[in-house]
């Protein structure tokens, strides 16, 4: 985020201390309007409390996403350190141009190469370089009572020890392992908690070919800086029984380099030498593979730095509705403020003196707000995090295994000031333009304490004015008020022309095929030209009304029928589908808001006709409603309040939300009837699973009602021929039709005649034929990017330089598989692939040839993976039996996997992620409620006559309250109603323009919960200026006096 | 003619800081229905006290206000409301309409909130606004209407659920002589043909000339 936010830190500083200075300046020549100002923050404890509130909003949120990314990039920093210390490339050696990290593909490179490599190092300063050895291994430990059970696998690594003391800037770590003694092995401290190690200690450690050496423990260090290398499941051996023990006589497998300078502290060669090192080696005959690995971390951690983006950006939502607050308050300030102002001004204080008191008044607000949205923020920051951290616990928990992630929360100075800044300079000119009015304020009628009428523009007068006004703007203030004037004078005099623009554009738009012009434009133009008949030729605002509801349809209709528009909908292109699903959110909530303002009648109307006996309600109802659309920008940004914040969150819920949960439900169709798997990364470490089960003593029966075990094995694929180089690498597996029998569909068969099944029988009884995965079949490739030309490019880019042709096969062709030194030759049976429309994982295909597990013994290979699927007695705790198999298979490195606990632990962390998200869009709500209050006061002082007049007329205090509960309750029911309908109709129409998401249900209980939550939490802050109003006598409301 | 308002021996008094000033001194008053008086004085004199505390707006400390044989001070807030709307109207200075309702609605306002079915209330608003010769502007908002359409309007509101008293603080303060004339006369009409009391609180001595009795207050007694 660094890189972002360096120049914004600088110009919002500059502005912020400008500010400072403006204030400073104030206080000393300008004494008695700032003491007028400052003063004026004690009057009314709780509007200042109010004010804070909304003006802290901008300053908490960006400070609490940027504490975010600054506690997530400090884990990304400690992961790095801790695993790779000054590594910045791993370079790694294959005899083929695809660089596949599989065991037993790797080549060694000469020691001349290597010293080579170190010479060319220094000329591109590098730090220091290493070539090491790396073999995958398991290990066997002898424990107390003899039995040597324990298995664990890791990596066995040794060095080019000799180079070492070259390497990096601080040499200590490396210096660690460097005297490593024939026969003797150091390890982590990882290492040795995992399988009981001590120094001194002995561990049987296999090898690739399954032969067996002792070693004894000479050091234990803990995985801290370089030699945590492999995620500390390392062990270091001495460089002559490394080479004994894996029989490579010469030559290593990787070579570790370290760039002068670090990519964690934003070093900027780091891409300039790893093109430097890939050009070193661009005309060897085998292909490198270069690693910058700190910076690959750091990219995959991007990901949850991301997760802060995400928050900044509903942010957005949080600083509008703050924004909106204050302009209220400052509205409502200086409308109980009129009198004295209108005395102020007829004493002899002039327009901008007004507006400066009110301006330093601001500032303190905006500077305290800002010192308190910090503290609020990384408060908020504190809590997401914590939920992060609970995600993260659960998952541990859950799984057995330890991520080892800890969260704490940080915020750096820059970031501190940014968000200060930023709260700073938005609220200071939200203050501006929300008190800009005090400039117009007529002295008799302020004085007199009545509203200002607005005068009927005559054009001719505001011109000379403005040129008046321009003539004598030697003055700043006096300068941006002719230019205000003149901007308001042109769009009123050019309104209708406006009009007839937007009408021409979304025609013009729609006869072009103009995806963006006519999705902005033509449901515009609907509005626009009923809004004409409602008001030139109707004279009834509920023809605009129509029009509002016929720009809704039109939005519609536009992305769902239209091809132009709806092509950029379905777009696999984020820009073209995002700008589209912008502007569809827009149109909706804006549209829909109208529409709500315009249909007041209609729901007097229909209130009227239901109420007929209850008169006085009916007639409590009528103003309650009416008052709402006298100031139709206000009601209307009120309801968007509420709508953008409720709208983020119905989305959220049924598009994250339903389609996660859809696809999870939908967990047996590739599960089978299987409950869960163990997977062991080597079939060497549990010879016999059955056998193993039953005689442990973790369990005290045999659980399991059926156990299918598949192997898997890496191969060299080819298409043409045995003694062609590799095209690619994947895994020979066996078959295990119970798991996709339900949704598997064979594509091109040998034999049309037969169904599915029987070809699948056929094929898998056959010696000599495969099935291949649906990523081998172009048919299949050519479907799954139907409707994404970008990434159909780069796939075809990617098949072309690599000259491969394997991704066309059809039943009858020929495969070569090559595992060592054997080789296979196989005709392919079928193309096989997932027919299932609820999980969307399914299009990403099916990698991997298939046989029979007969096939496959009889290959007579050896197994790089094994997997047991297992299906538990009726009566069997699935909870019990992963703990019971995690205790059993903690120390084999096995991965445990029951479907259900799986399922439910996806779930509860998308969930959490989802209530982090929520809580943070509800600190945005609570803005909007305390909105909805400062407008239930306004609105009492500014109706106080007329609730006088009321109460004369026969209204009682119960029926003035009632009416005015009606009123709020309304405007939080419409807000909340926009936001779930917009929310809804733009997520279903996302969800109908991708097949595999269709048939997500609508999450109905939760949006019901969540609207009545929100608007009782909004009624209650109405609470206390209803109480105001029931203590409020008639002849002192008539008397119009504070 | 029976009598609609006795006022016997009222006292109010206003507290400011430590002080108490007296604004009503042992008022004695009686009003006949079908009446039409005038209550004047000069600026603090204490005629808007009076008005307010007759009209059941305002409290007092002392006496006792009948309407209609009715103790008013002993009435519940609620019923106090309850009891202007079925039997006051009120017509202010500076008209007080609501200003989002058109003028039917402000007219229906108090016929619905005495209870009125809305066929009904409908109905006797739109008979009103046609006593007032407002019927044609029945859907337009008090801002687009004149002073004295304003008033007229404020006026029919007043009377159209058949009040026994009107009470009107200046209800020609604002206007200008012209329409100050027709506006009286409109009163004057409505009080012979509809035998509508009116007690009107007033500078403007064409105001009194227009009523059957004058009040002449002069710091809080009536002189």
């Amino acid at each position: 985020m660094s890189e972002y936010t360096g120049g914004f830190f600088i110009y919002t500083t500059i502005i912020s201390i400008i500010i400072g200075i403006l204030f400073l300046f104030g206080t000393i020549f300008d004494k008695i309007i700032a003491k007028i100002g400052i003063r004026n923050i004690f009057r009314r404890p709780i509007n200042t409390i109010i004010v804070v509130l909304g003006s802290m909003v901008g300053t908490s949120l960006i400070s609490g996403s940027l504490a975010m990314s600054d506690s997530f990039n400090k884990v990304e920093l400690q992961t790095a350190y801790k695993y790779f210390g000054e590594i910045d490339y791993q370079i790694e050696f294959f005899d083929s141009k695809i660089s596949q990290n599989f065991k037993n593909t790797q080549t060694f490179i000469s020691d001349e190469d290597v010293q080579s490599f170190y010479n060319f190092g220094k000329k591109i300063d590098l730090d220091g370089s290493v070539a090491i050895l790396s073999k995958s291994i398991s290990t066997q430990t002898e424990s107390k009572n003899g039995e040597t059970e324990l298995i664990f696998s890791g990596n066995a690594i040794s060095m080019d020890y000799e180079k070492i003391g070259n390497f990096g800037r601080e040499k200590t770590n490396f210096n660690l392992i460097r005297s490593v003694k024939k026969d003797f092995v150091i390890i982590t401290e990882h290492v040795a908690e995992n399988l009981d190690l001590k120094i001194g200690s002995e561990v049987i450690i296999f090898n690739d070919k399954s032969e067996k050496k002792t070693f004894k423990v000479e050091k234990i260090y803990k995985e801290d800086g370089a030699v945590g290398i492999n995620f500390g499941q390392t062990f270091f051996l001495n460089e002559e029984d490394f080479r004994n023990f894996f029989e490579i006589k010469s030559g290593w497998n990787s070579i570790l380099a370290s760039n002068n300078g670090d990519v964690l502290e934003g070093d900027k060669n780091f891409e300039k030498n790893q093109k430097e090192i890939s050009s070193f080696f661009s005309n060897k005959t085998y292909s490198t593979k270069i690693s910058g690995i700190k910076h690959e971390i750091i990219e995959f951690s991007n990901g949850l730095n991301e997760i802060s983006y995400i928050f900044l950006a509903f942010s957005i939502f949080g600083i509008f509705a703050g924004i909106l607050l204050i302009i209220n308050i400052y509205s409502m300030l200086s409308e109980e403020r009129k009198t004295e102002l209108g005395i102020m001004r007829a004493i002899g204080f002039t327009k901008f003196q007004l507006l400066r008191s009110f301006l330093y008044e601001g500032m303190i607000y905006s500077t305290l707000a800002s010192f308190v949205g910090i503290f609020v923020g990384v408060g908020i920051a504190k809590f997401s995090l914590n939920g992060f951290q609970n995600i993260f616990n659960n998952i541990e928990n859950s799984t057995g295994s330890k991520i080892g992630i800890e969260i704490d929360l940080a915020i750096s100075f820059k970031n501190m000031m940014i968000s200060f800044n930023t709260g700073l300079i938005l609220t200071f000119f939200v203050t501006i333009f929300a008190i800009w009015k005090i400039t117009k304020l007529n002295i008799v009628e302020a004085i007199r304490n009545i509203e200002n009428e607005k005068p009927k523009l005559n054009y001719l007068f505001e011109l000379k004015k403005i040129g008046r006004k321009l003539l004598k703007s030697i003055k700043f203030f006096k300068l941006i008020s002719a230019m205000k004037n003149f901007i308001e004078l042109l769009v009123s005099a050019t309104k209708p022309l406006v009009g007839f623009f937007i009408i021409f554009l979304g025609i013009f738009g729609f006869f072009t095929k103009s995806p963006y012009l006519t999705f902005t434009f033509l449901p515009l133009s609907a509005t626009i030209f009923f809004n004409f008949l409602a008001k030139k030729i109707f004279k009834k605002e509920i023809i605009s009304g129509i029009g509002n509801g016929i720009s809704v349809f039109l939005t519609i209709f536009l992305v769902q029928n239209i091809s132009f528009v709806k092509e950029n909908f379905n777009s696999s292109d984020a820009s073209k589908f995002l700008t589209t699903y912008f502007l569809l959110i827009m149109n909706l909530l804006f549209f829909l808001t109208v529409f709500v303002l315009n249909s007041t009648n209609i729901f007097i109307w229909i209130i009227g006709t239901f109420s007929k006996k209850w008169s006085k309600f009916f007639a409590t109802t009528l103003i309650s409603l009416k008052y709402p659309t006298k100031n139709k920008t206000r009601t209307g940004l009120t309801f968007l309040m509420f709508a953008v914040v409720i709208f983020a969150v119905v989305a959220q819920k049924i598009i994250v939300s339903g389609t996660v949960n859809k696809e999870l439900s939908s967990a047996t169709e590739i599960f089978g009837d299987y409950d869960g798997s163990v997977y062991f990364s080597s079939p060497k470490i549990v010879e016999n699973f059955e056998e193993r089960i039953r005689k442990s003593k973790n369990f005290s029966s045999y659980p399991f009602k059926k156990i299918k075990k598949t192997s898997k094995s890496y191969f060299e694929v080819s298409q043409i021929n045995e003694s062609k180089k590799i095209d690619y690498f994947d895994y020979l597996s066996t078959f295990n039709k119970d798991l996709i029998e339900k949704n598997l569909v064979l594509e091109s068969k040998l034999d049309e005649n037969l169904n599915n099944k029987e070809e699948l029988e056929k094929i898998l009884n056959s010696e000599n034929m495969v099935l291949v995965g649906s990523n081998y079949s172009k048919n299949f490739i050519d479907k799954g990017y139907e409707n994404q030309p970008k990434k159909r490019e780069r796939r075809e880019k990617f098949e072309e330089d690599l000259k491969l042709e394997l991704f066309s096969l059809k039943a009858g062709d020929k495969i070569f598989l090559k595992n060592g030194d054997k080789h296979f030759e196989f005709i392919v049976g079928a193309v096989v692939f997932f027919d299932s429309k609820n999980f969307r994982a399914i299009e990403n295909g099916i990698s991997g040839i298939f046989i029979s597990e007969e096939v496959f013994e009889n290959l007579k290979i050896e197994k790089n993976e094994v997997i047991y699927q297992f299906k538990t007695k009726d009566d069997e705790s699935l909870s019990q039996l992963n703990k019971n198999l995690q205790k059993e298979f903690n120390k084999n490195s096995a991965i445990i996997s029951i479907t259900s606990i799986q399922i439910d632990l996806i779930r509860t962390i998308f969930n959490s992620i989802l209530e982090i998200f929520e809580s943070f869009m509800l600190f945005s709500l609570i803005v909007g409620i305390a909105g909805v209050a400062i407008i239930a006061y306004r609105s009492i002082f500014e109706r106080r006559q007329q609730i006088g007049l009321l109460r004369a007329i026969g209204f009682s205090k119960n029926l003035i309250s009632l009416g005015f509960l009606i009123e709020f309750s309304s405007l939080a029911i419409f807000g909340i109603l926009i936001g779930v309908i917009s929310g809804s109709i733009s997520s279903y129409l996302v969800i109908s323009a991708n097949e595999s998401l269709r048939g997500v249900p609508y999450p109905t209980s939760e949006i019901v919960s969540m609207s009545i939550l929100i608007l009782l939490s909004s009624l209650f802050f109405v609470v206390f200026p209803l109480i105001k109003i029931s203590k409020l006598k008639p002849v002192e409301a008539l008397r119009y006096y504070e | 003619m029976n009598q609609i308002i006795s006022v016997i021996n009222l006292k109010k008094s206003y507290f400011a800081g430590n002080s108490e000033t007296e604004i009503l001194k042992n008022i004695n008053l009686k009003i006949e229905s079908g009446e039409m008086i005038a209550i004047m004085g000069r600026s603090g004199s204490g005629k808007t006290t009076l008005l307010n505390c007759i009209s059941a707006l305002d409290s007092f400390d002392f006496g006792k206000i009948l309407i209609d044989g009715k103790d008013i001070q002993k009435l519940s807030d609620n019923k106090k409301s309850h009891f202007r709307a079925k039997n006051i109207g009120f017509i202010f200075q500076s008209f007080n309409l609501i200003p989002v309702l058109s003028s039917l609605e402000n007219v229906l306002l108090p016929l619905l909130i005495s209870g009125m079915n809305q066929k009904k209330a409908k109905s006797l608003a739109e008979d009103t606004l046609k006593k007032v010769e407002m019927f044609e502007k029945k859907d337009s908002k008090p801002s687009e209407l004149s002073g004295g359409e304003q008033q007229r309007i404020a006026i029919a509101r007043a009377i159209a659920g058949k009040p026994k008293i009107v009470f009107g603080d200046e209800p020609t303060g604002n206007l200008d002589s012209k329409t100050e004339d027709l506006i009286l006369n409109l009163i004057s009409e409505l009080n012979k043909n509809e035998n509508l009391t009116f007690v009107l609180v007033t500078h403007s001595q064409k105001v009194a000339d227009f009523c059957h009795k004058i009040v002449k207050i002069e710091d809080g007694k009536i002189v």
